[in-house]
């Protein structure tokens, strides 16, 4: 099991479409992604594993394991 | 045309108010609000002028596009010469104000002078009257509420200062609605230095001069759908900007403990899912949202404090819902002074409204007394018995009110950061640019944020540019100049329309050209990128007539070369030298910072320097 968070101001969103929490999930942050289908430009410029910053570029080969936290953190605007 | 094609004056050391027609020339070429305004301020003040003297000029003005049925349509900017950072001044505010103005039939009004006595101005369309104020020396909410009594009118559109304002605080700002501000650049004391309490407005003229009404109407209806329908402007309603603290705090661009760190242990006490869950005893910190005039996203956060709050307890005045927490005030009084209590930076945010101060100048002038305090220079004995210690929320709810009022050691922290720092011998601590402290962004984590924060031509400024993204997506310096640059000049453009930049991310650039065009005929997105560049550059030729020099673009040493300890960007520190070579090339300036001649030429402005 992975738990999924989300940031800012699009973590509310994820969270009314029911992605975020506690899941069973094997394989890399990028496929995470897709298999929720978290457009990138809502999932932000960075994720956090376990509080470690992963950038876009970096998602494919970041593999998840049992037990790992991940973070999507929203894009920030002017505020 | 949108512009209402008149000026009001009004001199208040000759006590004479009157009208002139706008300058339709100078509306074209710089449209409105900080673009017109800085045209205006540049033609009848000499830049080199004492700010707090009867010479400075202070502008209240609209845009074209304020007042008209555009979403984000309420917006007018206060323009000056700043105590604060010696600077052009500017600071935009939303609510109603800026738009009564507009419907009573003025683009601008410019005010001169000093008064001999208090006074405020009741502006009803052309009736026009500089009036005693006896409510001097009061708050901003109490001077609201006697000047509403006084003209009978319970609907009447007010701007004014508090009593920091009144006492020179250079952190003063003019709250308007009783809880938008023109918040940055000391505004609020020029205000005061003229003896100018208060700007009552009713307006009944309407705004009803756009160029091509069906065009217009058939634009608004199609941007505020995609507005509606944008998931960001949802996630603005809902959560406000103060949903950027949780953000930020994950990237590791939260300015702590005075900029030494960039995340703060205590933020999931104080951002928005804390502001909207109930306490242990059922207390709730959001209320509601709350917009600006004609706005269809809403941000604005009302908010209630505890009753049993320390901060508040037999004191039922602040029992009642006001101006919440927004990102800039959440940071300023949340992880730079290192307080965890959302109640305490609640009532914070209602004070600095109340007493009309500037809250991220406050906040991070507080946390450089804290740094002080733990350096030893400034014991209990020096701020009035209260131990300024990072963390208290103690000390940030009592300096809060003693600045608010001009108490006591409240005064020393209304003279800002950098004037506080200098006086106890650190000037090193001030974090922030040309006299003006920073937004809640770190600049060591954020090059671009760095880039724009040193060349921001009001001080530090994070709302002037717009290198958000790429900063998230690449924490070294490379390649941030071009959208800095680039960035800073289509911001101009958009705050000179007279628009919210709030609603920049959610309709296009073209979408603001087409509203211009539609409004006032003969605009497209090129023209108006133009503009903004020429806006950014008269402000540009202001500062360089002030005085300032390259070495006024400058960030703190703390920026320059200690690296963050935390975060995304862990060990980066601002190379802010790297950054300006390249962004003065970009902008046509000389190394020295002052403008090329075929810049100004491009820019039509040579008449000017």
């Amino acid at each position: 099991m992975i738990t999924l968070k989300g940031t800012g101001l699009l973590g509310d969103d994820l969270d009314d479409q029911g992605k975020i929490g506690r899941m069973a999930f094997e394989g890399s942050l990028a496929g995470l992604c897709e298999q929720l289908a978290i457009d990138p430009a809502f999932a932000g410029y960075l994720s956090q594993v376990n509080g470690e910053i992963v950038h876009e570029t970096d998602r494919a080969k970041c593999l998840l394991k049992d037990g790992d936290t991940v973070t999507l953190i929203s894009p920030v605007t002017a505020g | 045309m949108s512009w209402q094609n008149k000026v009001l004056f009004v001199d208040l050391t000759a006590n004479r108010c009157w009208s002139e027609p706008l300058n339709q020339r100078w509306a074209e070429k710089y449209v409105g609000t900080r673009g017109l305004g800085t045209r205006y301020l540049m033609d009848l003040i000499d830049p080199s002028v004492d700010p707090m003297s009867p010479e400075n000029v202070l502008i209240f003005a609209t845009g074209p596009l304020t007042g008209t049925s555009c979403s984000t349509s309420g917006r007018w900017t206060a323009i000056c010469k700043s105590p604060l950072t010696n600077s052009i001044g500017s600071a935009n505010s939303g609510g109603k104000f800026g738009a009564e103005l507009k419907f009573a039939g003025y683009d601008l009004l410019i005010v001169k002078g000093r008064a001999k006595q208090p006074v405020y101005l009741f502006i009803d369309d052309d009736n026009v009257e500089i009036r005693p104020a006896d409510m001097w020396g009061q708050s901003v909410w109490e001077a609201d509420e006697a000047i509403r009594k006084e003209v009978a009118d319970p609907n009447i559109k007010i701007a004014a200062i508090g009593q920091s304002g009144e006492n020179g605080a250079r952190i003063a700002c003019i709250v308007n609605d009783l809880h938008r501000a023109a918040g940055r650049c000391g505004v609020g004391a020029v205000m005061g230095s003229k003896q100018l309490k208060a700007v009552a407005v009713r307006g009944s003229q309407g705004v009803g001069n756009v160029a091509d009404p069906k065009r217009f109407m058939q634009l608004n209806t199609e941007i505020k759908a995609k507005v509606a329908a944008d998931k960001g402007r949802q996630g603005m309603t809902r959560n406000g900007t103060h949903a950027m603290l949780s953000s930020m705090q994950a990237f590791g661009g939260l300015p702590t403990r005075n900029f030494r760190e960039v995340q703060f242990e205590g933020a999931d006490k104080i951002d928005h899912v804390a502001a909207r869950t109930a306490t242990d005893t059922g207390h709730v910190n959001l209320q509601t949202n709350k917009a600006c005039f004609g706005c269809t996203i809403a941000c604005g956060r009302i908010a209630k404090i505890d009753p049993e709050h320390f901060s508040v307890k037999d004191r039922p005045q602040y029992h009642t819902a006001s101006g919440g927490l927004e990102y800039e005030t959440a940071y300023a009084f949340g992880p730079v002074v290192g307080v965890d209590d959302i109640d305490a930076l609640t009532f914070a945010a209602f004070v600095t409204n109340e007493y009309g101060l500037d809250p991220i100048s406050f906040g991070v002038t507080l946390a450089a007394a804290m740094e002080l305090h733990e350096l030893g220079v400034l014991p209990a004995e020096l701020t009035d018995g209260i131990e300024l210690k990072f963390g208290s929320a103690e000390a940030l709810c009592v300096m809060a009110e003693k600045t608010g009022k001009a108490e006591g050691f409240g005064v020393e922290l209304g003279m800002g950061a950098k004037r506080l720092t200098e006086k106890y011998g650190h000037p090193e601590l001030f974090m922030g640019s040309k006299g003006q402290e920073f937004a809640g962004y770190d600049a060591r984590a954020m090059q671009g944020m760095g880039l724009g924060y040193a060349t921001s031509n009001r001080g530090a400024c994070h709302l002037k540019h717009d290198v958000f993204s790429q900063d998230m997506k690449d924490h070294t310096s490379n390649g941030k100049a071009e959208p800095c640059k680039r960035t800073q000049d289509i911001i101009s453009a958009v705050d000179a329309t007279g628009l919210c930049l709030f609603i920049n991310g959610y309709q296009s650039f073209e979408d603001f050209a087409a509203l211009m065009d539609a409004a006032c005929g003969g605009w497209d997105a090129d023209k108006l990128q133009l503009t903004g560049e020429r806006i950014w550059n008269l402000e540009k030729l202001f500062n360089l007539k002030a005085g300032l020099t390259r070495a006024d673009d400058s960030l703190p040493p703390r920026m320059l070369n200690d690296a963050v300890p935390t975060g995304s960007a862990k060990g980066s520190v601002c190379e802010l030298d790297k950054l300006l070579d390249e962004y003065y090339e970009l902008r046509g300036w000389n190394p020295d910072s002052t403008i090329k001649a075929d810049t100004l030429a491009r820019l039509g402005l040579t008449e000017l320097a």
